[in-house]
């Protein structure tokens, strides 16, 4: 419910707010006021705000309908070339989630049993460079080497074979995700392991790899997941630019492009989905809580009931 | 601790395995394109921009067509006759001409096309060029007068078109190569509806090329149409067009032989200046500082004319840019319009406001005495892209240090609201830019005529605005000699006597063409790039 009201919350706010941007979604430099007035005929900008909030509302909500594009593809439905678009970025978003979360995990695991080795301190800076370098950085390096001079992955999206040229993409944007996942990983371990219920499952005569991978990680990965939520915006933000770098008909290059042109209608769509991708990401995460920690789950149905 | 190793080894031998057996398309001989925007509309009368517009005429002719040398040559016309006051023009068609669906193109297609472009309906955002191209009652259609039943167009007959012109245009047949006066199926188009131009099947081709496939926002494919009535000229199976935004990623896939045609930014020319693709290109975009009039400093002439003599251009066009690039000492570019003499319009004429610093000081040292103040503080108004801040800080330190006493603070802002601030005249020196519309020097006089929407210096002179007058829709229209000496003389007034604008220079732009590619034919004005005779060498 009140990720509905938010979701409501946030397209009135874009509605409003595009709305003071200036200059008009059409060639400014050349209209003269006549041919823009009958231009906002055509797509009834010339009727009051009001109006049209409501029958934007009314589009969006009863028939999925989020109006035309005005400059990026002319008079095209933004509806379908999200279709056409969204699935290529969220594939991409959801890979570098896992990609990055489980080489994530393992690097954390690494450093933080064998604390103060070298693992320790290989995991720890390429923790740091991680969460330092821009994603595109790793982007333009990645597709340069291993794309560009070695020739082992194509350096551009290409829609005719879609698994093998979004490999590089999805490595450059879960660079930050294994980062951000390693050391929280690492930390958190290394406090589990160092608590009395550790010590009591050794003395109790368990194996090294029964302690770790029954009794600690579990407890290690709370943190973790907390994490994720902030993570997946941030593959958003970054997949704007790693779209443009390795030419991916997404929708993060395709947001870039309309604000600089003011292509309303594409701004609000695309802005609606990444709310909506977050508030179900925040929904995943506070399910997930209960799956890995009993104790939340029991506080939960405790309250409840 | 070996079985982790072992298995992140495991994965990156999997990918590579998946890596090597990429299987390549079959290319044949196609022309690999690179574009840093997406094809904007296939509809003419939707289309604004330059990739469009190639790709409009790519599939689709018009009465006329330009060669390389951007003359006119025959397309859907064979000939045309035109009447002794120079206002009805007669086209004979040819009769082989087809659409893709097999129907005939006769003169029919025209006068829907044109009658659909003026229609209030359509609200083209070109419809103000078929009033520029002076067909009778264009403009009353346009603002809902009269009916676009109206329009001084009609076909006689399915092989006889016949238009009538409100003034003589000199210019009027070069329009006819514009996609916007291109003819349309009207039973296709009307049967499409909203639909029309969306997606290939909902197109129609009867040029050289046929669209086949359209991905949007990653590329779209042309190939040879069979149906093209000069099919035998067409050498090439098709082109790939592929949309890139980084133009460094462009590059390294030029590199890799999968392109053949990429567009350099600055920092790239540098890079590649000596690659034997390396290919200058000129373009129509003439940038300018417009000085505002209703500011007190640049209401002073000598003011505006030290200004005009104050930047050192050669430096913005070699130094900053450096992608081919010219000094602009004019306001009519090089290469947009050629004379009855058969000559460019710039051999013509003179040169004005030219780099130097000597005269731009005695002009200053006679403004300030008129002015009666040591110094001045402008703001200088510009868009917020890199390359244009780098061209706004260099003329500011020009500014800054030629005209002692002047202070130039900097304001960015981004370029829809730059235009607003310059059309509402609230601003006081700026940099802007405009691009042809047609092969007249009138696309450029007629933005300085007192009162023009354009006109961002507020500049009024009735010199001036009598001799653009003349030469458009007065007493020269039909004096092709008189109507040419009065634009060279109009410019002239503009530039030097009056300083009205400071013209910086003329845009170019830089390509890596493969050497095995020829016949990619450029112009300035109307349709940017022609691909219909293009080959490709083995």
């Amino acid at each position: 419910m009140i990720s509905l009201a938010t979701l409501f919350v946030i397209l009135t706010l874009l509605f409003i707010l595009l709305e003071l941007m200036p200059g008009s979604p059409f060639n400014d430099e050349k209209l003269s006021e006549e041919q823009k007035e009958l231009l906002y005929k055509k797509y009834d900008l010339d009727k009051p705000l009001q109006v049209r909030y409501v029958t934007y509302l009314k589009n969006v909500i009863i028939e999925g309908d989020f109006g035309q594009s005005y400059t990026i593809q002319k008079n095209v439905d933004v509806s379908k070339l999200l279709k056409d678009r969204l699935p290529i970025s969220v594939r991409l978003g959801i890979q570098s989630l896992i990609v990055g979360s489980i080489i994530g995990i393992l690097l954390g695991v690494i450093a933080a049993v064998y604390k103060n080795s070298k693992w320790d301190t290989f995991t720890t800076i390429f923790a740091v460079i991680g969460v330092s370098v821009p994603s595109y950085v790793f982007a333009l390096g990645l597709s340069y080497f291993l794309g560009y001079k070695l020739k082992l992955f194509p350096f551009t999206y290409d829609i005719y074979s879609p698994v093998q040229s979004s490999i590089l993409p999805t490595f450059a944007l879960s660079m930050f995700v294994i980062a951000t996942v390693a050391r929280f990983m690492r930390t958190e371990l290394v406090e589990v392991l160092s608590s009395d219920y550790i010590l009591l499952a050794e003395a109790k005569g368990l194996n090294t790899k029964k302690v770790i991978f029954k009794h600690s990680i579990r407890n290690a990965l709370i943190p973790v997941i907390t994490v994720l939520g902030p993570l997946t915006v941030g593959l958003m933000t970054g997949s704007l630019v790693i779209e443009r770098i390795f030419g991916i008909p997404g929708i993060g290059d395709l947001l870039v492009t309309a604000i600089s042109v003011n292509d309303f209608n594409i701004i609000i769509g695309i802005a609606f989905f990444y709310s909506l991708f977050y508030i179900l990401m925040a929904l995943i995460i506070d399910t997930l809580y209960g799956v890995i920690d009993p104790r939340i789950r029991v506080a939960k149905e405790g309250r409840n009931g | 601790m070996k079985k982790i190793a072992a298995l992140v080894l495991m994965l990156v031998m999997a990918s590579s395995i998946f890596a090597g057996c990429s299987q390549k398309k079959p290319t044949g001989k196609f022309l690999r394109v690179a574009k840093d925007v997406e094809l904007a509309s296939m509809d003419q009368h939707v289309a604004t921009d330059g990739l469009s517009f190639d790709t409009i005429a790519g599939t689709t002719e018009g009465l006329y067509s330009m060669d390389k040398d951007g003359n006119l040559i025959e397309a859907i016309a064979k000939s045309y006759s035109v009447s002794d006051d120079n206002l009805v023009y007669t086209f004979t068609l040819r009769e082989d001409a087809k659409w893709s669906n097999g129907d005939a193109v006769t003169a029919k297609d025209f006068v829907y096309s044109w009658r659909r472009l003026v229609n209030p309906d359509t609200a083209s955002e070109y419809n103000f060029i078929a009033d520029v191209a002076g067909i009778k009652n264009a403009a009353k259609i346009v603002t809902g007068e009269i009916a676009k039943e109206e329009l001084g167009v009609k076909a006689e007959g399915d092989n006889t078109l016949v238009v009538e012109l409100e003034r003589p245009t000199p210019y009027f047949l070069s329009l006819t190569a514009f996609p916007t006066f291109f003819p349309l199926n009207e039973a296709f188009v009307e049967e499409q509806g909203d639909q029309y131009a969306l997606e290939p099947n909902n197109l129609l081709a009867n040029g050289p090329y046929i669209m086949t496939e359209w991905k949007k926002g990653y590329g779209f494919k042309l190939e040879k149409n069979p149906d093209y009535y000069d099919k035998d000229a067409v050498n090439i199976q098709g082109l790939e067009f592929r949309v890139i935004k980084d133009h460094q990623t462009a590059v390294l896939k030029y590199e890799n032989n999968e392109l053949d045609v990429v567009q350099l930014t600055a920092e790239l020319v540098e890079r590649y200046k000596s690659d034997s693709g390396y290919t200058q290109i000129p373009a129509g975009y003439l940038w300018y500082l417009s000085p505002n009039f209703d500011v007190e400093l640049f209401s002073n002439a000598n003011a505006r004319k030290a200004l005009s003599h104050a930047v050192n251009k050669e430096h913005i066009a070699t130094k900053i840019l450096n992608d081919g690039s010219r000094v602009a000492d004019f306001i009519v570019p090089i290469e947009l319009a050629t004379g009855p003499d058969g000559k460019d319009f710039r051999q013509s004429t003179g040169t004005y406001c030219e780099y130097d610093k000597d005269k731009a000081l005695d002009y200053w040292n006679k403004a300030k005495a008129e002015l009666g103040e040591e110094t001045y503080e402008v703001e200088l108004l510009f868009d917020d892209f890199e390359a244009v801040k780098k061209i706004a800080e260099f003329v500011q330190a020009e500014l800054e240090n030629n005209l002692p006493g002047l202070t130039v603070n900097l304001k960015a802002q981004p370029k829809k609201n730059r235009i607003d601030l310059m059309r509402d005249g609230d601003y006081d020196l700026g940099i802007t830019r405009w691009g042809p519309d047609y092969a007249d020097p009138l696309t450029y006089l007629e933005l300085f005529v007192t009162g023009g929407i354009n006109n961002y210096p507020n500049y009024s002179s009735s010199v001036f605005d009598q001799l653009v007058n003349d030469s458009s829709r007065g007493s020269l229209s039909s004096d092709p000699n008189g109507r040419w000496a009065a634009m060279i003389e109009a410019e002239r007034v503009m530039l030097e006597e009056d300083a009205a604008c400071v013209p910086l220079y003329q845009r170019g732009f830089a390509f890596l063409i493969n050497e095995k590619v020829s016949g990619i034919e450029t112009h300035t004005v109307g349709v940017p790039f022609i691909y219909k005779n293009v080959k490709i060498s083995d």
